[in-house]
């Protein structure tokens, strides 16, 4: 008799044999101790990670170095994955938290701000060499090294995660451990804050999109 | 889609914390569209922050595969260091001491206390025991495993009693 028997012809191989899972598969195998999904999620992570912290520390070395260190925890902790998280958010929170870490670790106010100065000296000078685009682009990254400074860390991670990034602020929440309805006064103040700030610090900057409201002086 | 209202916008943003329903849409337009791009940021000026967005992604295919391999370096040393690192602590400091101090301590207890009064002269274990030693050593506690990298053992004998003070810093006990 004959018997009805489901064959699939095997398709071609990807590059790795994650190359093609989505990230949620992905910390599943990484969980499981899988190291070829660990590389994989490496290779998928470490950009938008380096981008994120770069733009918390706003520092390239020391954001590589958190961005290690966050894999490393990763692996160290990857049974504690939970289905419950996205894999973004879970991946983001650690990094988050080390990043607030080294903030607080090296008092970042006080540091940062002899090298803010030196940029702004470079982008003046690159300004002066007709390299505008590339001025502009550094200079937003300079400015809001600076006047981020002045916010809370809470602040500065709402605005970045939900400004930047774009997560949802459900999203934020979680990866700050607080509520939605606190993520969005954290934005609200951080948004309140830059714009008083930026007003009054670059008025020629900002001067050229808008004059200030009486609200903000 | 038609360029939004920045203005009612970002005025209705900053009234409450609350942002409008169609503001999630206009960032996008916003990030698109250079027709409206000065009216937007005159109506709220940290929009320019958007822009490190865009700057962040001016990372090529190449640095990024170099970047994660930096990574999966950094990481695979970080973690063979963690493995290492893992049982030397469960047998580190005041425990491997302790456990050099027991040892002798059991040696000098098979003959009873006497006092040293020459100093203690470290013996390599590859040299061969004079007699004397050796007959002594014969009714001292034997170890197992001295051939390894590393481990010395301190000995002193007299005719009433015998001491063997083992150090190996690899010992697991």
């Amino acid at each position: 008799m004959l018997e009805l028997v489901y064959s699939r012809r095997p398709s071609a191989s990807p590059a790795t044999p994650w190359a093609e899972s989505s990230d949620r598969d992905l910390l599943l195998g990484v969980r499981g101790g899988d190291e070829a999904a660990f590389s994989e999620l490496i290779g998928r992570k470490t950009k938008p990670l380096i981008q994120l912290c770069q733009r918390i520390l706003g520092d390239l070395e020391e954001a590589r170095d958190v961005v290690q260190v966050t894999f490393f925890r990763v692996w160290e902790n990857r049974q504690k994955f939970d289905l419950k998280w996205s894999p973004n958010t879970w991946i983001y929170r650690i990094a988050s938290n080390l990043a607030i870490d080294h903030l607080r670790s090296r008092k970042s106010r006080e540091k940062s701000a002899e090298p803010v100065r030196l940029h702004l000296l470079q982008a003046a000078d690159s300004r002066a060499h007709g390299d505008l685009s590339r001025m502009q682009q550094g200079e937003v990254a300079t400015i809001f090294r600076e006047l981020s400074a002045g916010l809370s860390e809470k602040q500065r991670m709402a605005f970045l995660l939900r400004e930047v990034e774009g997560l949802s602020a459900q999203e934020v929440a979680d990866i700050l451990a607080c509520r939605e309805s606190t993520v969005r006064n954290h934005l609200h103040n951080a948004r309140k804050y830059l714009r008083k700030e930026l007003m009054r610090r670059y008025p020629e900057y900002a001067g050229s999109f808008a004059a200030p409201t009486e609200d903000d002086l | 889609m038609s360029c939004p209202d920045w203005k009612s916008l970002a005025a209705e943003r900053d009234r409450r914390p609350e942002e409008p329903a169609s503001w999630p849409l206009a960032l996008t337009h916003f990030d698109s569209c250079t027709d409206c791009r000065r009216e937007a940021l005159a109506a709220d000026p940290t929009l320019v922050f958007r822009r490190l967005k865009a700057g962040a992604d001016e990372m090529t295919p190449a640095q990024e595969r170099s970047e994660a391999d930096a990574v999966r370096l950094a990481v695979s040393a970080m973690r063979t260091a963690s493995r290492l690192e893992t049982p030397s602590r469960s047998f580190s400091g005041w425990r491997r001491w302790s456990s050099a101090a027991v040892l002798a301590l059991a040696a000098l207890s098979a003959r009873g206390p006497v006092p040293v009064d020459h100093p203690i002269a470290p013996i390599a274990l590859a040299e061969p025991l004079p007699a004397a030693q050796r007959q002594a050593a014969a009714d001292a506690p034997t170890v197992e495993g001295m051939d390894r990298p590393g481990a010395r053992v301190y000995s002193w004998d007299d005719k009433d009693y015998s001491v063997h003070l083992i150090v190996d810093p690899n010992a697991d006990v």
